[in-house]
């Protein structure tokens, strides 16, 4: 796999030059063959002995620069020689095995943090072997009802030093019968106390701490989940499936009980109706740009992984691809757009983590679920080779319109041409039945389009917005200043807020 | 639903939905004053030619020859009364208004003996019934596709709370209420629609018998095949007509102990079932053996009203594989936990003469099972519980009796000249005079009518039928009336779809060309069966867009016609509406849909099935059986459409559509599309969608005989865990312990499971470690047992406790109840775990191991205690049993089965105590003894080890 361009020689040699250096600036690209994907960022296959199941289920970077996966089958590997160049050569020595279904990896003073079905635990290796020594239970006051589907996701860290987790909910059966707290996210202290922080979680696989310190998650489309999303949790939030609101009740949840959504609303009369209901930051359309998104990281590599410095990238599981996510504040919400970033995973993309030189690691599975991406687990490496993509880096809601900012100048006459912009705008329902379509649709015009001195951004003047609707966005025509077409077209900004 | 005499309901049923989004109602698709051409009967007096009524496709009216043993005569008389009043829109014409009040009363009499006399009169013996029985009518009506058409009995939500969760108060009322539909629907001004088809007054027109009969074979009564079969079997049926007759229902009480039996999986000590719906359910004679179910993990509580002879002191015995628990009333007095052989325990209560309610819940997790309960108490010998002190609940349906209605013979036959002067034979031409054909009431052809006079007269002369038209409606009726004679082409065959699908209701379930599909206030109850996680697409009926180019026609003649059905995981099902109505259609959307390039089939070649084998599998392939069935074997996840059975249900052509881009044909689709920008994930054939597709196709043609791909079938001994030097170890959940149970294997064959979540060793097996399928394939999340027989169940409850003194009994609560702290495990050298856990200021460390003797493996607990001081009265509880013996110093045989050896002192002190437990039970405690610590503080150290 991704293979394909790699047939010349000289680019090989090109690439493999751009990845060994601190990037120079922008050369323009003058042959449009190597404006995709492939030759922008390059999937490297870590190939894993046969005798490894390898379905990551969580990837961390080690203080020893070296890398930690953690697979759904309870093992944990340490795997060395992980930045060889062309993926070869890599070591996986078995770290741990006997963990209940692992699916996340955080390394915090000495320690490896990792959420399992029915706690949160911590390990190290005391003596230096590379294997594991001690495990403790930092907290495991929830239940699990032996439903498949009561997965764990995290931990992630808060700057007041708390371990955040998001719980699933169960899915048919629950032999041991029914807990609470789950479709949760809860916070534990670091001694241990368990602090239930926001309800109404779906299939929350990604969390994520942004760079600010606030905490973000995923979750997937199903029911009372119109669209999969990129929400921001904060404490007191109902993020809008009602399975787990009677845990709601219990004393230990110190806000005010959310109350019970109606099915078949749009979302935005959801918001109106039960105010601690939580407007995502990020709608991901189904199927444009994915189907279950999971794992995310922030981009702060400064550069070095390309133009997008700041932004979020989120994994898919469905679609084998990593999705990129640009967030700005309104009136204090978090919101902002999501783009195509990288397609062409082997599996369904679950996990990443940085690299200390910035490269990103990919860890996959599809088991149980399918997935495009053909092989049923893997790991695999994302490098920027170097080159600036031609892509809309950012969409940003301006007092009349939007603002596109590009990664490369662009071309002023294509981008002032209003009919290379397609604008539609949507929402979706929040009800019991599975998914929902994108409902009162409405199509946008641009009546201007204003191209900045620089040529690095466009100010589009959009009349008739609506707060709650994705804006989806599709700018067909317009060429980089070296005559590139975008390596992307769509943008879909999910508008809660507009600014006053 | 029921048959009626008169048959208005084809009317509603036709216009089921006025005011819904979705679906259209008739009048919306065909012209109104041609459906009420049709269905009002106008054609059974005024003659069309064939292409007319080829057109309108006029609805004949309910067979009446035997409507007297389906209807009660206070129904039929209510409804002859006044049809018009009782049923605004009543498809039956009122014949006799030319009549004053007396003879009219005199008039609808006479009628009422005769449609008695028909088969008749009613029977009026109770059928009886039980709660479950009408729990499944209720899950009926309300899943399987009823509520398309008829309005909803009970909401959604309402459905999550089993009957058998209700009180008598509860049920009383829910038996006594009117039931008029829990939808208003607005009625349009006009409209000659005027509600949803309700059934509200069912029980005071038809008996459960009546009713089931007709559910099986509707189209014997209702000809026109309006009102489909849902293809019922005898005993469902019945379960939906005793729902829908419900408020016939009376509770009584008849000998004998009802029985819930559910397929659950189970946990310790005992399962609750709260909360979940029974697999089956039942009476049995007596508690001297289970009623049937399946080898393993299931539940079943049976619940009785025990009549107690004399005031006194009664002992209950239960003898249960695995676990058991008896109540009487609230209290509980058997407890007979965990997974264990046949064992008996029981246990005493004081109770007055009378009723009392006996509860008994037993569990099975595998291997052997059984049940035995007995009592014994004052003048009472042991015995098993039987039917003769005990009762349950039953329900008996009965007709409502009328006091008024004497079958009268002479009356009766009045009745029928009646009929027949009338003109009734017209309509109901199966209600014959002698041998006569029956006649037609001569009215003008439907060429000649004046569409201003006769029926269609703003007040029709009273010898005429007399139909109460709405202004509106016969506006629409003239127009139609005038047209007739234009009516000389047969219609196109693509307003002929649309036609039979509005008549027959297709679009409440399922839509076509952006109309239909279930409203949105019944959405919700179209469920899934199972837990299968498939979305929409498993529990909604599938769009008809394209379908006759989708489908071969021979594959929508099964559909329609013989009851394929392909989605076994959906609740809904396709209605069969008779052969003479939608046998057409079939033919009739393979000529509107039908494009002849869709049934081009690539060529076929040895090589494109390799090729596409590997492209279905997950081997470097597309990995289809992650979500599809194929010929009969479980995918790896959701349980989607069989692909065994794909090319002989679907063209090749739109196969095709399908695959290269699957929301092109199905919007809300979960299938991936493979092929992005025209690359394929997959490298052969030249990563040619085309080609691979086509590969695909070839291999799918093979039906059930393709070889298997790759991937479906892993072999089980793939997930076998063999321990060759170090333990091995895996997190699973557990029957009968824990979500949280930690598997341990060790190379010397002796292996143990371990509850992360109570600190309890829990299980401890020789041979076979463990095989990981259930945990590890697919979705997995399987309840997992140890796979071996030569396996013991160690103690339930906390290892250790405080006791005040050595009387006092061992808690039963857990040991997270108790208040436990999990702190984790370490490794040994040789990478054994040693569990950690903190009880009453104590960190206590226990590391069970293998030890190889002459005779076999010995299991070791390996404990070392720490605290800051001595904790008062701590005990290790190292047995229980129902026989202890002690066999030597410190060493107990435990049921004749276990040896336990405990620690002796050099002095001869110590080796446990042995004690009474509660009832019939025993246990072996071992008091700890601290030293002090060299650093501060006390420690204690012992090791218990044991034999089977």
């Amino acid at each position: 796999m991704g293979t394909m361009i790699f047939t010349s020689g000289l680019w090989i040699a090109l690439s493999l030059g751009a990845v060994a250096q601190t990037p120079g600036p922008d050369e323009p690209i003058a042959n449009d063959d190597l404006h995709n994907e492939e030759a922008m960022y390059r999937i490297v296959d870590l190939k894993h002995p046969d005798d490894i199941t390898l379905e990551v289920s969580g990837l961390t970077w080690l203080p020893d620069d070296r890398l930690m996966a953690a697979t759904r089958r309870g093992e944990v590997y340490i795997v060395e020689n992980a930045l060889s160049p062309d993926g070869s050569d890599v070591v996986f020595k078995r770290f741990a095995h006997g963990l209940q279904e692992p699916l996340g990896l955080l390394v915090k003073d000495g320690w490896i943090y990792f959420a399992q079905r029915g706690e949160l635990s911590r390990m190290r290796d005391t003596n230096g072997d590379d294997r594991v020594d001690e495990i403790e239970t930092i907290c495991d006051t929830w239940r699990v009802s032996g439903n498949y589907h009561e997965y764990n996701f995290g931990p992630r860290l808060d700057p007041d030093g708390n371990f955040w987790i998001t719980t699933n909910k169960p899915f048919g059966g629950e032999p041991f019968g029914r807990v609470d707290w789950r479709g949760w996210a809860l916070r534990i202290t670091p001694d241990g106390e368990m602090i239930p922080t926001a309800c109404g979680l779906r299939s929350p696989a990604g969390l994520a701490a942004s760079p600010w310190g606030e905490m973000f998650y995923t979750d997937n489309q199903g029911e009372w989940c119109g669209a999969s999303k990129l929400s921001h949790l904060e404490p007191g939030d109902f993020h809008g499936h009602p399975w787990g609101l009677p845990s709601a009740k219990r004393e230990e949840w110190k806000y005010p009980y959310p109350g019970d959504p109606v099915s078949g609303r749009p979302m935005p009369d959801v918001h109106k109706e039960i105010p601690s209901f939580k407007l995502p930051a990020v709608w991901f359309p189904y199927d444009k740009m994915g189907k279950s998104p999971s794992g995310m990281v922030w981009d702060q590599t400064g550069g070095r992984f390309g133009p997008f410095e700041g932004q979020l990238f989120v994994g898919d599981q469905h679609h084998s691809s990593i999705m990129r996510v640009f967030l700005e504040r309104v009136n204090g919400h978090w919101q902002g757009a999501c783009f195509p970033f990288r397609y062409g995973f082997q599996s369904g993309v679950l996990r990443m983590a940085w690299s200390p030189d910035a490269k990103l690691f990919v860890g996959m599975t599809n088991r149980g679920w399918g997935s495009r991406g053909n092989s049923t687990e893997g790991l695999q490496r994302l490098d920027w080779t170097g080159r600036t993509p031609f892509e809309i880096r950012e969409m940003r809601v301006t007092r009349d319109g939007f603002r596109l900012v590009f990664t490369r100048p662009v071309d002023a006459e294509s981008a002032r041409e209003l009919s290379g912009y397609r604008l539609e705008s949507y929402t979706y329902l929040l009800h019991s039945t599975y998914g929902s379509p994108e409902v009162e649709k409405q199509t946008l015009s641009v009546s201007e389009a204003r191209v900045s001195r620089d040529g690095l951004s466009v100010e589009l003047v959009v009349p008739d917005r609506r707060r709650g609707y994705v804006h989806e966005l599709h700018a067909m025509a317009i060429r980089s200043e070296d005559a590139l077409p975008l390596l992307h077209t769509a943008a879909y900004y999910t508008l809660i807020e507009l600014p006053e | 639903m029921v048959a009626t005499a008169t048959g208005f309901l084809w009317v509603l049923l036709l216009g089921a939905v006025p005011g819904s989004d979705e679906t259209p109602s008739l009048y919306e698709v065909i012209p109104r004053g041609e459906a009420l051409l049709a269905e009002r009967g106008c054609l059974s007096c005024h003659s069309a030619p064939p292409v007319a009524i080829e057109r309108l496709s006029p609805n004949p009216a309910p067979r009446l020859a035997d409507v007297g043993a389906r209807l009660t005569p206070q129904y039929l008389r209510h409804y002859l009364e006044a049809p018009h009043t009782i049923r605004p829109g009543a498809r039956m014409p009122d014949l006799l208004g030319g009549l004053e009040d007396t003879k009219r009363r005199a008039a609808v009499e006479d009628l009422v003996q005769f449609l008695a006399s028909l088969g008749g009169p009613i029977d009026h013996d109770p059928s009886a019934g039980g709660l479950e029985e009408l729990e499944s009518g209720r899950r009926l009506f309300h899943e399987s596709g009823c509520i398309a058409c008829h309005a909803p009995i009970e909401p959604v939500e309402a459905l999550e709370r089993p009957y058998g969760h209700y009180s008598d108060a509860e049920l009383n009322a829910f038996f006594e209420e009117e039931d008029e539909g829990l939808f208003e629907i607005p009625a349009i001004p006009g409209a000659w629609v005027p509600t949803d088809i309700r059934l509200a007054d069912l029980a005071e027109r038809t008996s459960v018998d009546a009713l089931s009969a007709f559910l099986r074979d509707p189209e014997s009564v209702r000809p026109g095949g309006r009102m489909p079969s849902l293809s019922l079997t005898e005993e469902e049926a019945k379960d939906l007509a005793f729902y829908l007759l419900r408020q016939q229902a009376k509770k009584s009480e008849a000998p004998g102990i009802g029985y819930e039996y559910f397929e659950a999986q189970n946990e310790s000590p005992v399962p609750s079932v709260e909360g979940l719906s029974p697999s089956r359910t039942g009476r049995v004679d007596d508690l001297g053996s289970l009623p049937e179910h399946r080898p393993d993990q299931f539940v079943f509580r049976f619940r009785a009203s025990l009549k107690i002879p004399a005031d006194g002191r009664y002992r209950f015995f239960t003898t249960s594989d695995d676990g058991s628990r008896l109540w009487i009333d609230d209290q509980l007095v058997v407890q007979n936990d965990g997974t264990h052989p046949m064992q008996e325990r029981s246990g005493q209560i004081e109770l007055t003469a009378g009723s009392h309610r006996l509860t008994v819940i037993c569990f099975e997790a595998g291997g052997g099972e059984g049940l035995s309960v007995s009592w014994e108490g004052p003048g009472l010998e042991k015995q098993v519980i039987d039917e003769s002190v005990t009762t349950t609940a039953s329900l008996a349906f009965q007709v409502p009796t009328d006091g008024s209605f004497q079958p009268d013979p002479e009356r009766a036959a009045r009745g029928r000249a009646r009929f027949f002067a009338l003109g009734c034979a017209s309509c109901h031409d199966d209600v014959r005079r002698g041998e006569e054909t029956p006649a037609r009431q001569a009215g003008p052809a439907l060429a000649n009518l004046d569409p201003r006079r006769g029926c269609l007269a703003v007040n029709p002369p009273g010898e005429l039928p007399q139909y109460f038209f709405a202004d509106a409606e016969r506006k629409a009726l003239r127009d139609a009336v005038a047209e007739a004679s234009s009516w000389t082409e047969p219609l196109p065959a693509e307003e002929q779809v649309t036609r039979t699908l509005a008549r027959h209701q297709c679009l409440a379930c399922h839509r076509r060309d952006e109309l239909g599909g279930p409203r949105d206030d019944r959405r919700e109850y179209f469920v899934i069966r199972g837990d299968a996680e498939l979305g929409d697409e498993g529990r909604i009926p599938p769009h008809l867009d394209d379908v006759g180019t989708k489908l071969w026609q021979r594959t929508l003649e099964a559909v329609l016609l013989d009851e394929e059905r392909v989605r076994p995981y959906m609740a809904a099902r396709m209605p069969q509406y008779g052969k003479q109505h939608v046998a057409p259609l079939a033919a009739l959307l393979t000529k509107v849909d039908h494009d002849p390039a869709d049934d081009v089939e690539p060529e076929f070649t040895p090589e494109a099935v390799q090729i596409g084998r590997q492209l279905v599998g997950t081997e470097d392939g597309l990995g289809c059986i992650n979500c599809h069935t194929l010929a009969g074997f479980d995918s790896l996840g959701v349980p989607a459409v069989d692909l065994a059975t794909m090319t002989e249900r679907i063209r090749p052509g739109w196969f095709h559509r399908l695959m290269a881009d699957p929301m092109t044909v199905n919007m809300t689709t979960r299938m991936p599309k493979f092929w992005l920008e025209g690359k394929s994930p997959v490298d052969v054939l030249g990563g040619d969608p085309d080609a691979q597709i086509d590969a695909m196709w070839s291999y799918l043609s093979l039906g059930k005989s393709m070889p298997l791909p790759k991937g479906l079938v892993i072999p089980e001994a793939e997930y076998e865990l063999e321990v060759i030097d170090e333990p091995i170890m895996i997190g699973v959940f557990m029957a009968g312990v824990s979500p949280r149970t930690l598997v341990v294997g060790f190379p010397e064959s002796l292996h143990y499971a371990f509850d992360m979540q109570s600190s309890r060793l829990a299980k401890a097996w020789r041979g076979r470690f463990f095989n990981a399928q259930g945990t590890w394939h697919a979705r997995a999340g399987a309840l997992e047992a140890p796979p071996s027989e030569d396996r013991i169940d160690l103690p339930l409850g906390a290892p250790f406790a405080e006791l005040r003194n050595e009387e006092q009994p061992w808690p039963d609560e857990p040991a997270d109840v108790l208040g436990y702290r999990v702190l984790g495990r370490r490794y040994d050298d040789e990478r054994r775990p040693a569990f950690r856990y903190r009880y009453q200021g104590a960190t206590i460390e226990e590391k069970p191991y293998p030890k190889l003797e002459r005779r076999g493996s010995w299991l070791v607990r390996s404990f070392e205690l720490s605290a800051d001081r001595e904790p008062s009265g701590l005990y290790f509880r190292a047995a229980t049993g129902q026989k202890l013996r002690s066999v030597a110093p410190g060493a107990w045989l435990v049921d004749d089965t276990i040896l336990v050896q405990v620690p002796v002192a050099a002095d001869g002190s110590g080796g446990g105590v042995w004690r009474a437990n509660g009832d019939g039970q025993e246990d072996l405690v071992v008091p700890i003894q601290w030293t002090k610590a060299e650093g501060g503080g006390v420690v204690a150290t012992f090791e218990v080890e044991m034999t089977w």
